[in-house]
């Protein structure tokens, strides 16, 4: 049976409550929104601090609003509530759509777009019980000093795998980090390290407290796409957001593409504005996209699923997007 | 009499309880200081067992007792071997079969070692990371090709090799129909393993009273009965001391059928020793180790074939993977053997095969249990012999099926049952026609999801371009028609009984010795009898799964509950009836033949005014006073037993309609048919319900289910995380349609049907599949399952760069 070790489960009333609870038993606490993917990773030994800090009902961490020209999206909103807010719809519609194909229904309901971005990192020799690990001899990532994936490897490359943070990548988004120390914001492509063991640059005492998303300018239009074996529950095996901005002549002006679960973090995918701006959105340009996406992407065997259909698959989710924004 | 009943589409007796959450499973039965075990399991797939400490454990608070092989002394046994195998001439067989805890040698990842018993599941479970197994590494084999080839580690050193048997079955003489062949067509085909998956995962209670010295188990076994039989012997107790009780199941599927279990050996054995009761719930990891599994094969098929069609004869030789251990004999290579012939004419057949010891957990039947196999196999031949042969892939089908006269047809080769394949009854063409009809199947090809012809544009822009939902980007979507044929032989013996008792309350009480996991016995039995003995189908109370109420019967397997206990529950409502009538012919003084049973009464025709209850009845039928004819029996009750001669064989034919996107390899069920001969329908509601299931556990095993296991034999994706298996997303509507040819074995006419939804599915899948991308990847095989969109993106690519056409 696979159990939960003992902890203190700590719910503070306001978020200087909680930072200061997450200072006071640094190294031995983290913090717990929906828990969706925290208790099944406590249940396999990966995590097993002492506290669990609560935050899903801190007012801090709620709200979907418009302030100044940004949409302010608290770390706590639940991605149901998120899927199908008006706001989100009117304004940033992808981040619905990928809100909308996390999981299932009843995971949407727990999960929150903090814990979505916050996602620990996945890896077929990582998300296994302590019983199945114990016998492979661990891994760089917990409790080893060896990579199954990449033999010889010395940096861990345990795959990221949400789908919200390249949709907020390409609609320049930041997020809001709460510390001890005060509150900094930092733009969602920043947000992430190539280290698979810990790929945020966010201390373990710091609360993610908010989304703030820039409305979109004027003929901006966006897409998510993401490939799974099943149309639901399941984690991304590739996803792909792509936001491009148009001028009244269908001329590209602007092409910001982002992609994931390739590597141990989400990226933004370069060059392809060389071949997009400036012209308008032929099968030929967009092949020339979907080209240089190609090139520029190479999945790992951290996941079960074959690298080379994974890989195949960059090019036609690319062309996809750009199809649906063209049309 | 008239049957209102029997065929009548009525809602079932249990889903009150079931979908209101008060049923009895295993795990609801809470007694006074029950002990929690849980299990010290094999991490490696193949080694040395040198030495088990479990001084840490035994220290740790609230452990009870730490036990392993050598604590067991002479209780510990291999297990029974449950199916010995069939006389077929020439036979090689070994058996090699589970034991309680492994001594010695571990064989696969998962086998037991040691089980600690403790207050509570959480100490036990901490207890078990406390106790230090001393394990040597051997080389493991997880393959099973590798199993049988030369200088493999062997798992059972005393064989000298991995093989576990070698058969032989033949019908005519291939080789000579060979040589007269149009065309002969050899593939290779891969048939990969899985889990069944049920919902509810197993389970035991074992309850030793000291003061009665009785002994109560619960179980999620689908074998009550022999469970309590066996359990008696290996413990020294009569029979009459042992009671197992199989509650609600939630889902069997073959697994729970598998006996013993270490776990079914050990909790009794440790609640005796203990004076306590002990519990174990299984958890959906180690179910991917403990429970048995199934269905992996590689075979070598051939087919000889005519110019214009026919079968002359086929040979296929395959090697059949069994795991660790094969209590369960031949039953699954002999299964997919004889399924292979299907519903057609086939004069020659030669079939060999091989069975193999891996270093993986125990194969034993899984719903379909090796036919799923044989069909595959046959489908797949037929299909590639039409595309070759320029024929309609429903027309090659047609000209081989057995014509209704053929029956009883003999097969002249042996069954699992031991018994020749002889099929009783059937009629395939109506099958094929309904089918054609329903889902809208044209010989020339595939159904056009728009007109404007076949050939797929490669922008997205024209030809068979469906309309994306979401947006307004088209896609490509390639729209492929299956369809295929099969039969399953069910409703094997040996017997089932049961008992029927009217009560003084005028209502019924129905005794087998079945379990039950979710088939519906409680509203099908009940309506058997209800319509004896003129009683409503809810005044009937079915028991099931309880040897207290039942002493004798087998199980619930091979598709054969409602045809051999159903028909004993008929015969023992005749008996009644019987009963009912004389005894009322008696009081009323009128002749038997002027009485009427109906809504729980005997009248009499044409006289209103005169009759009486069947509660009245019965309380007159056992007085507590006064003198009894010698001979009589008391009561309104009798128990009958029923077995068949040999199984009844049930067919049917499935298509479905997918589309396929070419450029992602995903693939989408657009529409489903499945029209079914399981002879006499008691109730189709319920006969729908287990075709659904049982094309979701197809569905799923065609295109989701693969266990991920490397050479070292270790899984990779023990967690339904990364074992996928399909939703509701995944699964179509299903439309059913029946064609009814009785089964001339058994008085009701009942085949079983339990299987049968997931049998054909993968031969379906690969057909509509390949039709679908025809023209798009030209001469892509589809010959391995399970399919997944990777390796189906990987044929598509293959088959487009001109290297499907070789063929094997």
């Amino acid at each position: 049976m696979l159990r939960l070790h003992p902890y203190i489960y700590h719910r503070p009333a306001d978020l200087d409550a909680a930072l200061e609870l997450l200072d006071r038993h640094a190294g031995d606490v983290l913090p717990i929104a929906g828990g969706t993917d925290l208790v099944p990773n406590m249940k396999h030994k990966l995590f097993t601090p002492g506290h669990l800090v609560a935050l899903s009902r801190l007012d801090e961490l709620k709200g979907i609003e418009v302030v100044d020209q940004r949409l302010r999206v608290g770390a706590a909103e639940s991605l149901h509530a998120i899927s199908g807010h008006p706001a989100i719809l009117e304004h940033v519609p992808a981040l619905a759509t990928a809100c909308s194909e996390v999981s299932s229904p009843q995971l949407r309901r727990m999960g929150t777009i903090g814990g979505n971005i916050c996602l620990d990192t996945r890896c077929t020799y990582y998300n296994q019980t302590l019983f199945w690990r114990k016998a492979l001899g661990y891994c760089l990532k917990k409790d080893g000093e060896i990579c199954h994936v990449v033999p010889g490897g010395t940096r861990c490359v345990a795959a990221h795998s949400a789908d919200t943070p390249p949709v907020l990548m390409s609609l320049d988004a930041s997020v809001e980090i709460a510390g001890t120390a005060g509150v900094r914001t930092l733009p969602v492509s920043n947000l992430f390290t190539s280290d698979g063991i810990w790929n945020r640059r966010m201390e373990s005492n710091e609360v993610l407290v908010a989304v703030h998303i820039p409305l979109p300018e004027p003929g901006l239009r966006m897409s998510f796409q993401k490939l799974r074996p099943r149309a639901s529950i399941d984690f991304p095996l590739l996803n792909l957001a792509v936001a491009a901005r148009m001028d009244d002549e269908g001329l590209v002006t602007e092409l910001r593409m982002a992609m994931s679960a390739l590597g141990s973090y989400p990226r933004r995918v370069g060059k392809v504005e060389e071949a997009a701006v400036g012209n308008p959105l032929t099968p030929s340009v967009i092949d020339a996209v979907a080209e240089q996406a190609f090139r520029q992407c190479h999945p790992l065997e951290n996941i079960i699923v074959d690298t080379d259909w994974r890989r195949a698959m960059v090019p036609v989710l690319v062309r996809r997007a750009l199809k649906e924004i063209a049309a | 009499m008239s049957s209102r009943y029997f065929g009548a589409r009525i809602r079932r007796n249990e889903d009150e309880a079931l979908l209101t959450g008060r049923a009895t499973f295993v795990d609801d039965v809470q007694l006074p200081g029950t002990l929690h075990a849980a299990f010290v399991r094999s991490d490696l797939a193949h080694g040395l067992l040198r030495g088990v400490d479990a001084a840490a454990a035994l220290e740790r608070p609230g452990v009870m007792g730490v036990f392993t092989a050598a604590d067991l002394g002479e209780y510990w046994q291999p297990g029974p071997l449950l199916v010995p195998p069939a006389p077929i001439e020439g036979l090689t067989f070994h058996a090699r079969t589970q034991v309680p805890l492994a001594r010695e040698k571990v064989r696969h990842v998962g086998e037991p070692i040691a089980v600690v018993v403790a207050e509570s599941r959480y100490v036990a479970e901490d207890a078990v990371e406390d106790v230090i197994v001393d394990l040597e590494p051997l080389e493991a084999v997880a393959d099973v090709r590798a199993a049988l080839a030369e200088g493999a580690p062997v798992i059972h050193e005393d064989l000298g090799s991995n093989l576990a048997a070698h058969a032989v079955q033949t019908k005519g003489d291939y080789d000579a129909a060979r040589a007269t062949a149009d065309l002969v067509l050899g593939r290779d085909f891969t048939y990969d393993r899985g889990v069944s998956a049920a919902m509810e995962n197993r389970g035991v209670l074992a309850q030793w009273d000291e003061r009665s010295a009785q002994l109560t188990v619960w179980d999620t076994t689908q074998a009550p009965i022999p469970i309590r039989n066996g359990l008696a012997s290996m413990l020294g107790l009569s029979e009459s001391q042992v009671r197992v009780v199989a509650p609600f199941i939630g889902g069997g599927f073959g697994p729970k059928i598998m006996m013993f279990y270490p776990d079914e050996v050990l909790l009794p054995w440790i609640s005796m020793r203990l004076d306590r009761p002990v519990k174990w719930i299984e958890d959906r990891f180690e179910n991917f180790f403990s429970t048995t599994q199934e269905r992996g094969q590689l075979h070598e098929a051939e087919i000889a074939l005519s110019s214009d069609g026919r079968i002359l004869g086929v040979k296929d030789v395959f090697v059949h993977d069994t795991g660790a251990y094969d209590p369960y004999g031949l039953t699954l290579p002999i299964n997919t053997q004889c399924t292979l012939l299907g519903p057609y004419d086939v004069p020659n057949y030669y079939s060999e095969f091989r069975v193999a010891f891996t270093n993986r957990p125990i194969v034993t039947p899984i719903r379909g249990a090796g036919r799923q196999q044989g069909v595959f196999i046959m489908e797949r031949l037929l299909d590639l012999g039409a595309r070759e042969l320029g024929l309609d892939r429903a027309e090659i089908r047609r000209r081989n099926f057995l014509s209704p006269d053929a029956f009883p047809h003999d097969h002249e080769i042996l069954f699992q049952d031991f018994a020749p394949l002889v099929y009783d009854s059937g009629d395939y063409e109506p099958a094929l026609d309904k089918a054609i009809e329903l889902i809208g199947y044209e010989p020339e090809g595939p159904v056009q999801s728009e007109p404007g012809g076949a050939s797929p544009a490669e922008d997205g822009g024209e030809g068979t371009d469906g309309e994306d939902g979401e947006g307004s980007s088209r896609r490509k979507r390639l729209r492929g028609t299956g369809i295929v044929s099969y039969i399953e032989g069910t409703g094997i013996g040996p017997y089932e009984g049961a008992r029927v008792r009217v009560e003084a309350s005028g209502k019924v009480c129905l005794v087998t010795g079945v379990g039950t996991q979710g088939q519906g016995h409680f509203t099908s039995f009940a309506q058997i009898v209800a319509d004896q003995l003129g009683v409503g189908v809810t005044d009937v109370r079915v028991v099931t799964g309880d040897t207290r109420e039942f002493h004798w019967g087998t199980g619930t397997f091979a598709s054969r509950g409602a045809v051999v206990a159903g028909n004993a529950c008929h015969a023992a409502a005749v008996a009644v009836r019987e009963k009912i009538l004389r005894k009322a012919s008696e009081i009323l003084e009128v002749a038997e033949e002027d009485l009427m049973l109906t809504e729980g009464v005997v009248r009499v025709q044409g006289v209103p005014d005169l009759s009486i209850g069947l509660g009245e009845l019965a309380l007159r039928s056992n007085p507590l006073r006064g003198a009894v004819e010698p001979g009589t029996e008391p009561g309104l009750e009798a128990t009958s037993y029923f077995g068949p001669r040999r199984g009844a064989t049930a067919s049917g034919v499935h298509a479905m309609v997918v589309s396929v996107d070419p450029e992602t390899a995903m693939v989408e069920i657009e529409r489903y048919v499945v029209v079914h001969d399981c002879g006499t329908v008691i109730n189709p509601l319920i006969v729908e319900g287990q075709i659904h299931g049982g094309v979701a556990h197809g569905i799923g095993n065609a295109f989701y289910e693969e266990l991920d296991c490397d050479s070292e034999g270790q899984l990779h994706n023990a967690s339904f995380m990364d074992y996928l298996l399909p939703t509701a997303t995944d699964v179509p509507p299903i439309r059913t349609a029946h064609i009814e040819t009785p089964s001339p074995l058994n008085p009701l006419g009942i085949k079983g049907v339990g299987e049968a939804g997931a049998i054909p599915v993968a031969a379906l899948f690969a057909q509509a599949v390949e039709d679908a991308l025809k023209e798009w990847a030209p001469g892509l095989e589809v010959r391995d399952i399970p399919l997944s969109p990777n390796r189906l993106f990987a044929l598509i690519e293959e088959a487009r760069a001109g290297g499907g056409e070789e063929g094997a």
